[in-house]
């Protein structure tokens, strides 16, 4: 097992390293650069930048070289130093970016995928064992409307009825008389409050997905032979329920656990500019438009090695989980 | 001739006018269609048939494990001997109880067991063989897992299964097919029952297998006295293993006689069939193995005739598809639901008498 896993880390590097490549050459691609960006902003605000002034800067900004030299200026700071550049959107370095919006990114990311999973097992199951029964057709309707609906539509939707029936739209992650203030049993039941509809939404099509998911495991699980070796064997419906089916069907559901860590730690774009969340999403997304390329770049970076990092806690808790595999491991 | 008078004793298990009938799109289909057989104390009655003809609903309907859509009346009244030897104490009608009660829970795996045809997929991937072997004794025998590992341990070497300890902690997919149906076999005669379901128990093993799991059958039968029903199409397992022979087909009980009056005098024509499809040793080798013409009907919508009438070498038009066939009787306990010996050809009885009523 920590064979696997130490073989599986090694072969991720040359991954990582060749996605640095094609990161970097992404956001090199559309025309123009950061300084260019900033030139047209100025001169819609009436300053004018002169092609020296443009050249000093690219110059300060190292943007004057050629890309592989910036590449490799880029590489060798976060290898030798953690530095992954400089945010000139921030004007501060891009960890010091990343790290302001953690937190709550963090926070959201997790408490939606707590929702996703505590609301979709327990109603996959229910829907699974009553197949074809009302409460199934209502569980399976709500949730294909749940995967068609987009969430910016149902983000402003339910702001809307917030706004109606509470006053309040309750935009953001916090009042604003909370924003700036020091953590506090009231701003935390202010969080809390505003919380209800960003996990609404953006765990909305999470959850009718793994709906579906674990019905249709269910249902394959319920009809094998093995639950009917259990039943003869005297065991109540309840027990057979959770020791057999249910325990089998959580594979497929828990190995897909490591494919969203990506999103957990980005956070949904759309969703939070709808919403104004301060979570990593919009960040990245300005930065995008921006041409803020060493933070661009490290949000890319970063959300590829969380995609690799991802698959391979996927796959170790696969191995652990399935006793097949896992023998497989202990006989060599 | 009663059948009581031809067995004084009552039968472990005796089921009356069993009937299943399935909800489909275009029908209600009679699966299994006025069943009537007994399970003798310590013997063991085949069922044989081919696929698709019932055998294993009836075989499962015994202990209430089919499916919700499978809609089930008649009788089964077993009479336990463990409870109260010899009281007179009233049978149970295993039908009446709710399929998923405590009643027949205690009866389930503790009192009658099953064995199924495909071990791998009969035992869960994700559990050990002990831990599934354990589960059913600490439900019906004790509630101390160091006894029921025991007594788990126990019967793994009974069914010769060597090295437990090591076995106990090993998954379904580290055993080889004949070792898991002799863990299955443990499992099932784990709680001593009194009466053994096995369907199809060698159909997924190979040949030698298969003869080495008939023999532990065999041995695990007399030293604990049960009564097999043991569910097949194989005629040389039913020769090798039964003491009487219910032959199904298409949901009736086409014909039942003690082992050697099936093979020595078969009556009914898809017996005969089924015993001339079988290959025997010395046979001619030139020849080509016999095949019965046709294939099953589905059992929707039939108009009441006899269900091998299309497929039968014997049948007397204007009379096998007119009406439904009774049950004649041949000899004390050999039993055919064929005209060809019915003295009701012209008669219009409808075919609903029963051996013993």
């Amino acid at each position: 097992m920590l064979q696997y896993t130490l073989k599986r880390i090694l072969l991720a590097i040359p991954v990582v390293f060749f996605i640095s490549v094609i990161v970097f050459y992404i956001i090199q691609l559309p025309p123009g650069d950061y300084v260019s960006n900033y030139a047209a902003e100025a001169s819609v605000a009436g300053e004018i930048f002169t092609q020296e002034d443009m050249d000093a800067m690219r110059a300060d900004l190292g943007l004057d070289r050629p890309v592989y030299e910036q590449y490799f200026i880029w590489v060798k700071d976060i290898v030798l130093y953690g530095d992954f550049g400089f945010s000139f959107n921030y004007n501060k370095p891009v960890l010091d970016v990343i790290e302001q919006y953690m937190g709550l990114t963090l926070t959201v990311s997790l408490v939606t995928m707590a929702f996703q999973y505590l609301v979709a097992i327990p109603i996959g199951i229910y829907c699974a064992v009553k197949q074809y029964s009302v409460g199934d057709y209502f569980f399976s309707g709500l949730s294909f409307l749940g995967m068609a609906t987009p969430h910016f539509l149902m983000a402003v939707i339910l702001m809307f009825l917030s706004y109606t029936w509470f006053g309040d739209p309750l935009l953001g992650l916090f009042s604003a008389e909370y924003v700036n203030a020091p953590w506090s049993m009231d701003k935390a039941v202010d969080l809390a409050k505003h919380m209800v509809i960003p996990v609404i939404v953006i765990g909305l099509s999470g959850t009718a997905d793994l709906i579906r998911v674990m019905r249709g495991q269910m249902l394959d699980e319920l009809n094998k032979p093995n639950v009917i070796t259990a039943r003869a064997k005297g065991l109540s419906e309840g027990r057979i329920l959770f020791k057999y089916p249910t325990r089998a069907a959580l594979n497929p559901i828990v190995s897909t656990f490591g494919w969203s860590l990506t999103s957990i730690f980005t956070g949904s774009t759309i969703t939070a500019i709808v919403l104004n969340l301060p979570i990593q999403g919009p960040v990245m997304f300005n930065a995008l438009l921006g041409q803020d390329m060493y933070l661009a770049g490290t949000w890319l970076l970063f959300m590829a090695l969380l995609t690799v990092l991802g698959t391979l806690i996927s796959d170790i808790l696969l191995a652990w989980l399935d006793p097949k595999i896992r023998t497989e491991f202990r006989g060599t | 001739m009663t059948a009581e008078a031809a067995q004084p004793q009552m039968p472990l298990l005796r089921v009356r006018d069993l009937k299943i009938r399935i909800q489909m799109d275009n029908g209600v289909m009679n699966a299994v269609d006025g069943v009537d057989f007994e399970i003798r104390r310590g013997k063991t009655l085949g069922l044989v048939g081919e696929s698709g003809c019932g055998k294993s609903l009836t075989s499962r309907a015994l202990i209430g494990i089919n499916p919700k859509e499978c809609e089930t009346s008649g009788t089964i009244s077993y009479r336990s001997s463990s409870i109260e030897p010899e009281a007179k104490e009233e049978p149970l009608d295993l039908l009446t109880l709710d399929p998923n009660g405590r009643k027949i829970r205690s009866i389930r795996g503790r009192r009658i067991a099953m064995i199924f045809q495909e071990p791998m997929t009969a035992f869960s991937p994700m559990y050990t063989i002990g831990n599934q072997i354990m589960e059913a004794i600490l439900i019906h025998r004790t509630k101390n897992k160091k006894e029921a590992k025991k007594i788990t341990l126990e019967m793994l070497s009974k069914v010769g299964i060597s090295d437990q300890e090591k076995r106990f902690d090993q998954y379904p997919h580290e055993f080889s097919g004949g070792m898991r149906q002799r863990a299955m076999i443990s499992m099932a005669l784990s709680c001593n029952p009194e009466l053994l379901i096995a369907d199809e128990p060698t159909t997924a093993l190979d040949v030698t297998i298969q003869a080495q799991v008939l023999e532990l059958m065999k041995r695990l039968q007399q030293e604990f006295g049960m009564a097999i029903l043991l569910v097949t199409h194989d005629l040389g397992i039913i020769a090798e293993m039964c003491d009487e022979v219910a032959v199904m087909y298409l949901g009736k009980i086409v014909e039942q006689a003690p082992m050697k009056e099936i093979f020595r005098n078969p009556k009914h024509p898809y017996t005969k069939g089924l015993l001339r499809s079988m290959p025997r040793l010395g046979g001619n080798k030139t020849k080509r193995l016999e095949s019965i013409e046709g294939s099953v009907p589905i059992p929707i919508n039939m108009p009441p005739m006899c269900g091998f009438y299309e497929r039968c070498k014997d049948r007397i038009e204007g009379v096998c598809n007119m009406r439904s066939v009774p049950v004649t009787q041949i000899s004390g306990s050999h039993t055919v639901r064929c005209f060809l010996y019915s003295d009701q050809q012209g008669g219009d009885n409808d075919g609903e008498a029963h051996i013993g009523n």
